[in-house]
């Protein structure tokens, strides 16, 4: 059975070579374009892996309890799928997020959940990542 | 001898970091599809194609908000009349919305010009009156419903002389009325534009009325329109018809 990824990022036509990338690996890729949508797309079924940027609108009912984790979720709301995802079972590998800006926040952030931070801007950091995720399955390990 | 550092130089920070945030994506965008396509990733040929125009809507993306940036760096002022040259509007209009081809196919949408054949024509800067229509249908593209069409309308109003130029989109998220006034200020982005793409510059908008207002001493404004959609007004003065002469584009 083809493995699904999950791409969030909300300029889709921006990102169209990774989900080219993804499908030449063998991959079915769902693009998500907020977090509501993104969460209901992760929640269900589990995806091989995500790829989350972290500048992604939330809408009602959820953006009340991305204000409730503090203000570095309420300026990188994606950062809150990468943090539901670990909590609903999804492995450290499993879950890339990605910014335009460093920012040291998300740095720690991203240790804390456990997640792998990337900038944006090099695609080809961005395929060796995901080389490095796909030549791990979580189902084989623990 | 000491280097002189003008005094009213300043650099807003945020505004800075936001449009390398809008530059960096599109540039993304052209650098992941050469590498796919240098790679062997992308191996059907129409569909090479088709990720290499889109590429070049995503470098033109580029210039359109380097070009925002380096007019609001410049100041505006009023022209004289050694920079204005004769603009045919349709020819105008319709070359501005071809930079948005590729972006609204993606969304199964299209911009018409209805009176696309109609020679009315306006004395300004060519390049500076570009950028106002290139900014505001990159706007409607990017905010408007799938499937939607950007109607676009010119016409000289005889009263005035003046060039009328609308422009109509249906919005994917309404606009509240209230944020009419803010439309046009320096960083506002509407709030169902943030619910649609989180990041902006906010800069668009506010450089269209400078060019139109400052620039050509004309006016542009902006209404809803049944609560579904937004419809940008401008308006030109010294417009006149006269018919295509050999050569011009039909």
């Amino acid at each position: 059975m083809t493995e699904e990824v999950v791409i969030i990022d909300d300029e889709p036509a921006n990102i169209i070579w990774l989900s080219d990338f993804l499908e030449d690996s063998g991959f079915k890729v769902s693009i998500r374009t907020d977090v509501n949508t993104g969460i209901e797309e992760i929640s269900p079924k589990k995806a091989r892996f995500a790829i989350i940027d972290l500048n992604v609108p939330v809408f009602p009912p959820l953006s009340a309890q991305v204000s409730e984790k503090g203000e570095l979720y309420q300026q990188y709301p994606g950062l809150f799928v990468a943090w539901t995802a670990r909590n609903i079972g999804y492995r450290d590998r499993q879950i890339v997020i990605y910014t335009v800006h460093r920012d040291s926040r998300v740095a720690d952030e991203s240790k804390k959940i456990g997640c792998t931070y990337i900038m944006k801007g090099r695609p080809r950091m961005l395929k060796d990542e995901i080389s490095h995720i796909i030549s791990f399955d979580p189902t084989k390990e623990d | 001898m000491a280097s002189e550092v003008p005094q009213d130089t300043t650099v807003d920070l945020v505004l800075l970091s936001n449009f390398v945030h809008q530059v960096v994506n599109p540039l993304n965008g052209v650098a992941g599809t050469l590498d796919n396509i240098v790679e062997g990733v992308v191996k059907d040929e129409h569909r090479k194609e088709q990720r290499l125009r889109a590429a070049r809507a995503q470098l033109e993306q580029c210039i359109s908000l380097m070009r925002n940036l380096a007019y609001f760096a410049q100041g505006f002022q009023r022209l004289s009349d050694s920079e204005k040259r004769e603009i045919l509007v349709p020819e105008q209009i319709i070359r501005s919305a071809m930079f948005f081809q590729e972006d609204a196919a993606l969304k199964n949408m299209t911009i018409s010009l209805r009176e696309n054949k109609v020679p009315n024509r306006v004395r300004g800067h060519l390049e500076l009156l570009n950028q106002v229509y290139i900014n505001i249908f990159d706007n409607c593209v990017k905010y408007s419903r799938i499937g939607s069409k950007v109607q676009v309308n010119q016409r000289i109003q005889k009263k005035t002389g003046d060039l009328l130029v609308s422009i109509n989109s249906m919005m994917e998220k309404p606009l509240n009325r209230v944020e009419l006034s803010r439309i046009f200020d320096l960083g506002y982005r509407g709030v169902n534009a943030r619910q649609i793409v989180a990041s902006g510059t906010g800069i668009g908008m506010y450089i269209c009325k400078k060019i139109v207002e400052e620039v050509h001493g004309g006016s542009i404004t902006c209404d809803i329109i049944d609560n579904t959609n937004i419809m940008f007004l401008i308006r030109l003065p010294g417009a006149y018809f006269k018919p295509y002469t050999e050569g011009e584009p039909l």
